[in-house]
Parts: C-alpha cells; sequence; structure tokens
C-alpha cells in the first residue's frame, strides 16, 4: 500500500527527529530489559542456591533447642530439621590482625540437611582431622586463607591453631552480615569459619549457643509455617526467632535485588515519557504542516479512520522501531549485569535465562509509548476539514507563528509557560 | 479509460444552495441561494472575482462541505442530504479534484501519488495509474518526484490522479493558476480532453475570462451570486488561448 511507503519516507525524510524518538525508546527499554532481566535473573540465581544448598526457612536461637527441633520436626510441612552450635570468639591472623569472628558448628564427614555449604576450594570437614575448618570465602578472599593456611582461634587454653580444609559458600553469608543489627559489617573485623564438634568443644560455654534450623516441604504455606515454628520456638524460650526473609545475608540481598526492580520501571518511565512528548510534539508538527496532503486524501474518498490508522502508525513505528532492537539488546545487557553482579558479591550461582515475558512486555511498552503520544495527533489528523486541500496549501494569514505554535501545543496556552510560548 | 462507459457523467441541478461561514456578527455569506443546472457531460467554466465563491461552489460540488441550506441534486439525489460516510463514498467514486497548488506528496514518486488514488477503487492500481501517467504525457517521468517535476509537470501528475479512478465529474479549482501562458494552454488542453473525450462533467473555477472561452458555457459569480450565465456558441482551442 502506497500509504506505507509514505509513512516510512515521511520518516526517513525527517530521520532525525524520529531517530531521536527512537533511540530515546530504544534506550528507556532497554534500561527497563536490563534491570528487570537482571532482577529476575538474580532473583533465580539466589532461588537456586538456596534450593540446592537447603537455606533454613526459619531459624530460632537458644531455649530447649532439643524440645524446639523435636517437635517442629513433627510438623507435615517440615522436611529437614538441623541442630547447631555457633559461637562468636577472637581470630588472630598473620600474626597480629584480630577480629571477632563466628565459629559455626557442623557435622564432620557429612553436609548438613539444612543450611549446607558450597566447597568451592578445598574438602568438606574430615572427622579424621579434627583440626580443619572450612572458611567463608569472603573471609578467605580477605586474608589470602587457602586449603592448607592457618590461624588461630581464642579457646579456654588461649590462641589454639586451626587449618583450613576448604573454602565454602554458605547461603546465611552471601552478604557477611554479622546480624541484622549491623548488616555493613566489614571483611576486616569479621569472618565466618565451618568447624566439627571437635573445636567447638574446646570453646568456652558463654561465647556459643544452640541454633534450630527448618527447611520446609516445597510449595507448603511458608507464612503459616513460620508462624507455627515461631510458636513452638517461643514456647521452648528461644531468644530469638527469625525467618529467611529476615535473616541478615538474604534481608540485605532482597533489598538490593528488590532496587533493580524499582529501577526496571522508574528509569525506563521517565525516558518512554520523554519519547512520548518528543513524539507528540514531532507528529503535531507533521500534521499541521502536511494539512493539504490530508485534505486531499479526505478529499479523495479516503475515510477519516484511515487517515487516523495511517497517523498513529507514526507512532507505532517509532515505539516498533525502538523496542525491538532494545529488548534484544536489554536481554544482553541482563546477562552482563547478572553475571557481574554475582561476580561482585560472590553469589557462586549465577542463573541468566532468557525471558519471554520481559521481551513482550518491552515492545508492548514501545508499541504503547508510540501509540499513546501518536493519539492525539492522529485525532488532529483525521478531523482535518478535506477543504484544507483547496484552501490550506498556504498557512493562514493571521496571527501566524503565534498561532500555529497554540496549534502545535493545544494545552499550551492554558500553561503559564505556555501563554508565554504562545504569545511570544 | 472512457469514463462514459462505466458512469455516465452526472447531472447536477442546485436549488438555493447557500453556504454561510461562522455565526452572528463574524458570518460570511460564502453562498447565496444559487440555482444552477448542469448538463450531463458539460464543460463549465465558474468566473468570478476572489472571494466571490468560487472555491465554495465547487466543495460544496465536490461534496467536501455541507451547504448551510439548499439542496444539490447529483442524478436526483441530494449530496446535501448525505451521511458522512455516504459522502465518503460519493466522493470516492464520483469526483476529481485538480488544486490550484496540485497538492502532490512530497515523498511519493509521480506515480505513487496516482496510485495512492487509484488504490481507493477496484482494479490493478498501477497499470490504471501508468496509463493515466501516460495520457498526461508523462509516461517517462514516473519515478520522479514532485520536487524533480516543473509546476506544468506536477499539474500534469494531478490531472492523472484526478482522472485515474475515472470518476463521472472533474472540478478543478485555478489549475492554471500557478503556470506560465504555454503550460496553462498544455493543462488546459488536457482537461478539456478529460472532460469532453471522456465524457465527463468538468467544472473549472478561475477569475481569468480568456480561459472561459475554451469552455461550453460560463458561469460569472459576484459576491456569492450568480450574476450572469452564458453558453459558449464557438469555443476556442486552448492553444489559442492567451493571458
Ligand atoms: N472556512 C471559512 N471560514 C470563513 N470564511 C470563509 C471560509 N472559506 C471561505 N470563506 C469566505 O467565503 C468567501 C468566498 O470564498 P471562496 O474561497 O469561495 O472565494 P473564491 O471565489 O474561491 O476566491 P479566490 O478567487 O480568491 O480563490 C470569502 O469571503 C472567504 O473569505
Ligand atoms: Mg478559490
Amino acid at each position: 500500500m502506497i500509504l506505507r511507503r509514505k509513512l516510512l519516507r515521511d520518516m526517513r525524510r525527517r530521520r532525525g527527529q524520529f531517530a531521536a524518538v527512537v533511540l530515546t525508546i530504544f534506550l528507556g527499554i532497554v534500561l527497563f530489559g536490563a534491570s528487570y532481566d537482571a532482577f529476575l535473573n538474580l532473583k533465580a540465581s539466589y532461588q537456586s542456591l538456596f534450593d540446592d544448598l537447603r537455606f533454613a526457612h526459619v531459624t530460632t536461637v537458644g531455649g530447649d533447642t532439643q524440645a524446639i527441633a523435636d517437635e517442629v520436626a513433627a510438623r507435615p510441612e517440615v522436611v529437614a530439621v538441623t541442630t547447631r552450635t555457633v559461637a562468636d570468639i577472637p581470630f588472630r591472623l598473620g600474626g597480629n590482625h584480630k577480629l571477632l569472628g563466628r565459629v559455626v558448628g557442623l557435622p564432620a564427614g557429612s553436609q548438613p540437611e539444612v543450611d549446607q555449604v558450597m566447597v568451592l576450594r578445598g574438602t568438606y570437614l574430615d572427622p579424621a582431622r579434627p583440626e580443619g575448618v572450612l572458611v567463608e570465602q569472603h573471609m578467605s578472599n580477605r586474608f589470602g586463607l587457602e586449603p592448607g593456611s592457618s590461624f588461630e582461634v581464642l579457646g579456654p587454653q588461649g590462641w589454639t591453631q586451626v587449618r583450613v580444609a576448604g573454602v565454602v559458600a554458605s547461603p546465611e553469608y552471601i552478604w557477611p552480615a554479622r546480624s541484622r543489627q549491623d548488616i555493613l559489617t566489614s571483611t576486616d573485623d569479621f569472618g565466618v569459619v565451618f568447624a566439627g564438634a571437635g573445636l567447638l568443644e574446646t570453646l568456652p560455654n558463654t561465647a556459643a549457643h544452640r541454633e534450630v534450623l527448618a527447611f520446609f516441604r516445597p510449595g507448603s504455606d511458608g507464612t503459616a509455617s513460620e508462624a507455627v515454628v515461631r510458636d513452638i520456638a517461643l514456647r521452648h524460650e528461644a531468644v530469638d526467632v527469625y525467618t529467611r526473609a529476615e535473616q541478615p545475608s538474604n534481608a540485605a540481598l532482597q533489598e538490593d535485588v528488590q532496587g533493580f526492580g524499582d529501577l526496571s520501571l522508574m528509569f525506563p518511565l521517565l525516558f518512554l515519557g520523554a519519547a512520548g512528548m518528543a513524539t507528540y510534539v514531532l507528529l503535531t508538527r507533521m500534521v499541521y504542516s502536511q494539512r493539504a496532503q490530508i485534505g486531499l486524501l479526505l478529499a479523495n474518498g479516503f475515510r477519516r479512520r484511515t487517515v487516523f490508522r495511517h497517523y498513529l502508525a507514526y507512532g507505532l513505528a517509532a515505539g516498533l522501531a525502538g523496542a525491538v532492537p532494545a529488548v534484544v539488546a536489554g536481554a544482553l545487557l541482563a546477562r552482563i549485569i547478572t553475571g557481574f553482579y554475582t561476580a561482585a558479591i560472590s553469589v557462586p550461582v549465577t542463573v541468566v535465562r532468557l525471558h519471554p515475558e520481559t521481551l513482550l512486555a518491552g515492545v508492548l511498552f514501545g508499541l504503547v509509548a508510540g501509540a499513546v503520544s501518536a493519539l492525539s495527533p492522529a485525532l488532529l489528523a483525521s478531523r482535518t476539514t478535506p477543504a484544507e486541500a483547496m484552501r490550506g496549501s498556504k498557512p493562514p494569514a493571521g496571527p501566524g507563528e503565534a498561532s500555529s505554535r497554540s496549534w502545535c501545543l493545544p494545552c499550551a496556552g492554558c500553561l503559564p509557560a505556555g501563554k508565554w510560548c504562545c504569545a511570544a | 479509460m472512457a469514463a462514459s462507459g462505466q458512469t455516465p457523467p452526472p447531472g447536477l441541478a442546485l436549488r438555493g444552495l447557500s453556504k454561510t461561514y461562522g455565526e452572528g456578527r463574524a458570518a460570511v455569506r460564502a453562498l447565496k441561494s444559487v440555482d444552477l443546472n448542469i448538463a450531463p457531460g458539460q464543460f463549465v467554466v465558474v468566473l468570478g472575482p476572489s472571494g466571490s465563491g468560487k472555491t465554495t461552489l465547487l466543495n460544496l460540488i465536490g461534496g467536501i462541505e455541507s451547504p448551510s441550506a439548499g439542496r444539490l441534486l447529483i442524478d436526483g439525489v441530494d449530496v446535501a442530504a448525505m451521511s458522512v460516510e455516504e459522502r465518503t463514498t460519493y466522493r470516492r467514486e464520483r469526483v476529481g479534484f485538480v488544486f490550484q497548488f496540485f497538492n502532490l506528496i512530497p515523498t511519493l514518486s509521480a506515480l505513487e501519488n496516482v496510485q495512492l488514488v487509484a488504490e481507493l477503487v477496484k482494479g490493478d492500481a498501477e497499470a490504471a495509474s501508468r496509463r493515466a501517467l501516460e495520457r498526461v504525457g508523462l509516461n517517462s517521468r514516473v519515478d520522479h518526484f514532485p520536487s524533480a517535476l516543473s509546476g506544468g509537470e506536477q499539474q500534469r501528475v494531478a490531472i492523472a490522479r484526478a482522472v485515474v479512478k475515472e470518476p463521472p465529474l472533474l472540478l478543478c479549482d485555478e489549475p492554471t493558476g500557478s503556470l506560465d501562458l504555454d503550460t496553462g494552454r498544455q493543462i488546459l488542453a488536457l482537461l478539456r480532453a478529460a472532460g469532453r473525450r471522456d465524457g465527463r462533467t468538468l467544472l473549472l473555477v478561475t477569475h481569468n475570462s480568456v480561459i472561459a472561452r475554451v469552455a461550453d458555457r460560463v458561469v460569472r459569480m459576484r459576491s456569492g451570486e450568480v450574476v450572469a450565465d452564458e453558453t459558449v456558441t464557438q469555443p476556442i482551442a486552448p492553444e489559442e488561448v492567451e493571458w
């Protein structure tokens, strides 16, 4: 159809202006695609890690841990329960550097049922070598501790040497936070090691506490199950109960990831808004300058809805031209961002998926932005009188510039700045 | 491309046709109760000074504006009483327009400008457009864009565009108004051919009284009224026109 050729040639003729609009739409949708896909990828990465390592749904601290563990284990929605000892004690590294570290108990020889660790280098705890410990990766990276290195922990008999058997990642310390009150813990002051009963038994009781970890059946009602466990724990005088969402590392991560989710809408909306305004002004001007052509179409028997669709198509074409490459670029960028992010904060699992819903949403965003901004110019065009073909070959005489400006921005006169613009 | 073979040229009957623009004190009575009969196939020139209502008359007959009062019968059917949709169909099927400023779409080639309109009716739009351009002597310029064509050539494209749908009624508003003498003559000749030879009713508006002598009939207007209506007994050939 010839009208389609007119559309493409008109766009080529005003390629600078259309390119600017298309580029703005492109940027908006790239930002959307990249941040939203990265958001989904990161969520999936964490989820995958949490599933693999059976990250506790609820952790209870203190109280009658045996009674709590027994009662929690009897609940149908609970598939696994683990009890463990955790102690915060001073570490001494490299001769002189001291920090208040944390020792988390693990069964030697086999992974616990809940809150497992991922061995990145070296080996898991060996019951035959009770002095061996596993070092959490952030501490390993900070102090260069590798399998075979050693450092000291402060026990009742003074500084005791421990040997690094392996370097591990833990779902509880992806973001190494000491506590919910101390989210931004420096790795200079805090480190986590995992050790068997051999080491923990030598530590003073005052520094240690017992914990119960519960892992729920997939698909169970998390909130209800959490409440049940909390009730049981408090009945047995637990001093603290926290859920997976409240767990310090996870809480910090979720907040960060949510930031991506929020960004994925805010910035794109800004860009699409700007693109929409630009499209609106561009098309309104175009309709104005093409009044005689529009009159001609109508005089020859083109229907108003054909003219409406023709001018709406400019917006849709701009939206599509920006959106299609943008969703592809967005998905690629999301891949890169996800990789950078997981590498930067040492998430040991990176899940990168193509999300058709993001692609679709991106294209839809582009089309909607284009259509919405072309709506008013297209209506204006379709309401042109066919007599413009006879009379409108030249802009009407009279106030000229000012009237054409208020014609381009129909509501400009209502605004203070617009009044000035139209009166100038 | 004989229009007569398909739709016979219409007879026009204007009865008390009036058009007032605006309201109250700002009202402009552009047309004041015009009565006119035009026989099928007639070539009528409407003559009058600027502002006399010529374009308004053409717009009403062409169905692109509606009268404030009166009736406009085309083959007995009142155009004034048509719905918007019916009037669009009327324009599409029965009327061809030629304007003073050509009104070609600058981003379309000569052929595409014609084809755009040809697509509104059934048939092979491209073939019909090529034929129409050939009739106006532009077969070698079909792929040129308006900016590469002279004024006369542009007006010839416009004529091809007006006749490509084979409308029985051809309405021309100052078709030679922005052309020099020689080119104007060629255009007149083409229009007259499109009217007489193909059996169309042809209405041509101008304020140039010399042009009037090529027509069958001259209607003179002043201040929205028909002040004279003469039959030309010996129309001259367009080549003899001087202005
Ligand atoms: N849309 C309109 N609104 C108000 N007045 C109009 C409008 N269109 C035409 N007029 C007025 O109607 C009168 C007749 O106009 P028209 O265009 O028919 O004259 P014309 O004979 O074609 O003149 P010209 O030779 O200059 O083209 C003029 O006074 C004109 O100002
Ligand atoms: Mg006129």
